[in-house]
């Protein structure tokens, strides 16, 4: 312990004989996270806020502006041995308690440096509000007079009668919208409609707006009830991603003793914004379609909805589960403390620095720390390259330049740091070349693993399987039905007619023909007994006569169809059109060799190069959604046309494929943009567990490349597609 | 403490190890399994309709509308005079020895017997029977009294809809476990709590896209009839495929959806 935690330092000379004391001004409340005690200092004019454990709170205490900071130290030593704060954490924590404004004392109110000390916090202000471009805080109104006004009133509604009202609006906004999904599905569709817009965005702020007062109020009601804190000075706007909105600070809700309440402040803005839904959702269903109360109803719903599932709800973005989480945890300053100590698990594990300073304060947190660290990162990541994606789509520049700043604010100035830690800390005194070997070898690894090592390059396409051979069948004549073929039965050139029909005209036709024929053969046998020239008209009349009743014929044997393949006849809806008239041409069914199957699959224009160029013809198959079937395949073609109608609908958007259709088309076939056709033979052994008109998932391999080169063409192909570059 | 961890044990084991029956959710709907269509064998207007949408009918009995046959009736009176001119020529014609002439008049006569023929089969078809007992399931035609109809057009639909069956739309990624003979029980939107057990009779080979969803059609029979089910209702199925551990049945949707995801 002595090695990690020196005793003494050689700065300490500069603060021995300092006598500060506390401000006046300062406020302590005590709380308990994880068996330990804490103590919140709160400077009340300016809402900072401190925390400190124990042993730190006692040493602090004890500056009373006539005790020196040495005298303290060694009453502290005396007092609590190995755990009172070492002369280097003494020093740390005068310094902290400094920057905060919360120390008073003869530390010589010296003009210059409190002006240094003020441009420093200014500029430390300045570069907060640079880094969080995304959330600059404007404050506009001091609410505090007005929520002791009101309090009274409302604070009621965080007792047990207030949550059992919210559970019954709850209940009540559950059960109107309950059977009613399909119509919510279909009005979010236009909440992103140019013309929804205004309206959404003004449902937005009302939102937000009643969210902070639930929070606002939250915090004045325990505050009060607890007799400390509960005060709320500031609210106003936030920009968040260029979009005003409503905020308040309740940061005195750290204040409250009572971890039960303080969970209650954070969560009661989710909870007023779900009740706010849960009325909207009445009012929505109570509505007629068109009206603005529906929409205004829809468009508050949906805000509601999404923002305390997605962002509110969400522990992993600074919102406000992120601090319930902190109380539930009881893990205090969870996301800046699981940055430092996956830093430290480096540090001393990788660098094998010794005296790094771990920052967990218990075993139990470590978990939480490395876990919270990395998801929370991974969750940061997605979120915001799903924002500046959003932003770039309409105003690329803005879109770029958020991607520059949050790319040098993650990236870049975390690699300057790294380095010049490396090449200047103290630290890292005597472990400086096994630090600098490690952290150049962890990076020309990476480098090589990502720039240099090919690794197999795949992409995946959907197809629909289909019979090699089949036959479509339609009526050849038109026709009374009378007896059909069962669907599923064997059908082939000699098997039994598919469907066979009756038509009287066409005989009554038939027979007429006949009986002129008759009369013809009469009138020419009297013919050639007088005139040889009748006789030739004659003869080329009847030759016409009988083409026609030939053709009569034809179509009347037409009337039962027969198979022009031996496969398996489906027609499913068969047994229902029998007494029906079908017109000629009617499509019936289909009959299908379902032995012999081939795989269409369907390549858009961001893999058909690549695949047509170099695809290797092995394919592996799945059925999608069914992992388990598993089979292999063989390209047989690659159509070398662009087509632009899909082989099946189930392909499609919108009936759950990957491609995208005109949605003009009603059929959902058509493309939006064309796309080039491969067949694949499945090997035949394997299509136990497939059928005809299931779509499957190929997996295509193309020569190995290096994950870089991988990653910069789909980056490329985005930027082309979503922003034409 | 203990007891919580030795339940928790036991519960950890009772769905690893233990089976339940795995079902597969599937839209139904009901469906008429003899249903035929009455249409106008011949173009002319409607003259009346003698039965509403839902009346019983008896096949071969009952008489669901007549169709207007006036013309064709003064067609048949003006063929068979002719018809009867040409026997009458062919007769002299014989009588006189005149073999040509009487075999012209002859075949003339037959080319009118045919059409007598065709014209007397269509007024009889105007009389619209019903072709099977059921019920009339096709709308109210009572307004369309007078109005032309076409060959072919669909007049009435009678079905039996005393024993329906069910025909199950399972999703193209459910189709594998299921096999013709699986039980499973259904229940319709309009009676939610009342359960109706079925057998799976038959599957249809080749997916279709109905609903915008890639769909195999299944055609299930019920065991057992209610007064109150008629064609067109609509419900959920649920098919029993068969034994799986309960582990199986909460995740295996997850780990394939995982599994399809990471195959890379």
């Amino acid at each position: 312990m002595p090695v990690q935690r020196p005793t003494f330092s050689e700065s300490w000379y500069r603060v021995s004989e300092l006598t500060p004391r506390l401000l006046a001004a300062v406020k302590v409340y005590r709380q308990h996270f994880r068996g330990r005690t804490w103590y919140v200092l709160q400077d009340r004019s300016s809402n900072q806020f401190f925390r400190l454990n124990d042993p730190a709170y006692y040493f602090v205490a004890m500056l009373d502006g006539r005790r020196s900071v040495r005298q303290v130290w060694h009453h502290c030593v005396e007092r609590w041995g190995d755990a009172a704060p070492t002369q280097g954490e003494v020093i740390q924590l005068l310094g902290r308690l400094h920057a905060s404004n919360l120390l008073q004392g003869d530390v010589a109110p010296d003009a210059e440096a409190l002006f240094k000390r003020y441009q420093k916090q200014l500029w430390r202000k300045v570069r907060g509000y640079l880094a969080n471009l995304f959330f600059i805080r404007v404050p506009l109104w001091n609410p505090n007079r007005f929520l002791d006004r009101w309090v009274g009133a409302w604070g009621r509604c965080f007792t047990g009668y207030g949550l059992l009202l919210w559970g019954g609006i709850l209940a009540a906004g559950l059960w109107s919208v309950g059977g009613h999904s399909t119509e919510l599905a279909r009005q979010a569709s236009g909440v992103l409609n140019p013309a929804n817009l205004p309206l959404l965005y003004v449902a937005l702020v009302g939102v937000k707006w009643l969210h902070e007062m639930g929070h606002a109020f939250a915090c004045k009601h325990f505050g009060r009830q607890a007799g400390s804190g509960g005060e709320v000075h500031q609210m106003g706007v936030t920009l968040l991603v260029f979009t005003p909105l409503p905020f308040v600070d309740t940061s005195s809700a750290w204040a409250l003793r009572s971890k039960r309440q303080r969970m209650v402040v954070g969560a009661s803005g989710m909870l007023v914004e779900l009740a706010v839904a849960a009325i909207a959702a009445i009012l929505w269903i109570h509505s007629a379609e068109g009206t603005p109360l529906h929409a205004i109803a829809y468009n508050i719903m949906f805000i509601a909805g999404v923002s305390s599932v997605v962002f509110n709800g969400n522990p992993l973005l600074r919102y406000d589960a992120y601090y319930i989480l902190l109380d539930l945890l009881e893990i205090p300053n969870l996301e800046s403390r699981s940055r430092l100590y996956v830093c430290y698990l480096v540090k001393r594990y990788l660098w094998g620095v010794r005296q790094a300073h771990d920052p967990s304060h218990t075993p139990g947190e470590k978990g939480w720390l490395v876990f919270y660290g990395v998801a929370s990162t991974i969750c940061r990541v997605i979120v915001f390259a799903g924002i500046i994606l959003f932003i770039a789509q309409t105003f690329f520049a803005i879109g770029v330049l958020a991607a520059a700043v949050l790319l040098s604010g993650w990236a870049l100035i975390p690699l300057v740091n790294l380095s010049r830690y490396l090449g200047t800390s103290s630290e890292l005194d005597r472990q400086r070349t096994k630090a600098l070997l490690t952290s150049a070898t962890l990076g020309v690894a990476l480098l090589f693993a990502v720039g240099l090592v090919r690794v197999p390059d795949r992409c995946r396409i959907e197809g629909v399987v289909e019979p090699n051979e089949y036959s479509v069948i339609h009526m050849q004549t038109a026709g009374f039905v009378r007896n059909v073929l069962d669907s599923g039965s064997q059908a082939g050139p000699d098997g039994p007619p598919l469907i066979e029909a009756s038509s009287p005209d066409l005989e009554t036709q038939h027979a007429r023909l006949l009986a002129d024929l008759r009369q013809l053969q009469v009138n020419r046998q009297f013919a050639q007994t007088r005139e040889a020239v009748q006789v030739q008209i004659m003869d080329e009349k009847m030759a016409a006569l009988q083409e026609q009743i030939e053709r009569i014929h034809q179509e009347l044997e037409g009337l039962a169809l027969r198979s022009p393949l031996a496969g398996t006849w489906v027609a499913p809806d068969i047994d229902r059109i029998t007494g029906r008239y079908l017109p000629r041409g009617h499509r019936i069914g289909v009959v299908a060799n379902l032995e012999d199957l081939r795989i269409r699959a369907v390549a858009g224009q961001d893999v058909a190069g690549r695949l047509i160029k170099e695809a290797q013809p092995l394919v592996d198959i799945r059925v999608k959604g069914q992992p388990d079937i598993e089979l292999a395949g063989r390209i047989e073609t690659i159509l070398p046309a662009g087509q632009e109608r899909l082989p099946s609908a189930a392909l499609g958007f919108a009936a759950g494929g990957s491609t995208q259709i005109d949605l003009e088309d009603r059929s959902g076939r058509r493309t939006a943009e064309p796309f080039f056709e491969i067949r694949v033979v499945p090997s035949p052994r394997e299509t136990g567990g497939v059928r005809p008109g299931q779509i499957m998932i190929l997996r295509f391999e193309t020569s190995p490349k290096p994950l870089l080169v991988q990653g910069w063409r789909s980056l490329l192909q985005l930027f082309q597609r979503r922003f034409q570059v | 403490m203990k007891a919580a961890a030795c339940a928790a044990f036991i519960l950890a084991l009772f769905l690893t190890f233990a089976k339940g029956d795995y079902r597969i959710d599937a839209p139904f709907i009901f469906e008429a399994p003899l249903q035929q269509a009455v249409v106008a064998p011949f173009g002319t207007f409607l003259k009346s309709v003698e039965v509403d949408p839902g009346d019983e009918v008896e096949g071969g009995k009952d008489i669901l509308g007549l169709l207007d046959t006036t013309d064709l009736r003064l067609k048949v009176a003006a063929l068979k005079a002719e018809q009867l001119g040409h026997l009458k020529q062919m007769s002299a014609a014989m009588r006189d020895g005149r073999t040509a002439e009487a075999q012209i008049a002859q075949a003339l006569s037959e080319k009118s017997g045919a059409e007598i023929r065709l014209l007397e089969q269509h007024i009889s078809q105007g009389t619209l029977m019903a072709p099977i007992t059921g019920r009339v399931v096709s709308e109210d035609l009572k307004r369309q009294i007078g109005a032309p109809v076409e060959t072919g057009k669909i007049l009435f639909e009678i079905a039996r809809i005393e024993e329906l069956r069910a025909e199950l739309y399972v999703p193209e990624e459910s189709i594998t476990p299921v096999s013709v003979g699986q039980p499973g029980e259904l229940a319709s939107v309009s009676h939610p709590d009342q359960r109706i057990r079925f057998q799976v009779e038959r599957i249809h080979p080749i997916a279709e896209v109905v609903n915008s969803q890639n769909v195999f059609k299944v055609r299930a029979r019920l065991l057992e009839q209610h007064a109150w089910m008629r064609p067109g209702m609509e419900g959920i199925a649920k098919i029993s495929a068969g034994k799986k551990h309960y582990l199986w049945m909460a995740f295996h949707r997850l780990t394939n959806w995982l599994r399809m995801t990471l195959w890379l």
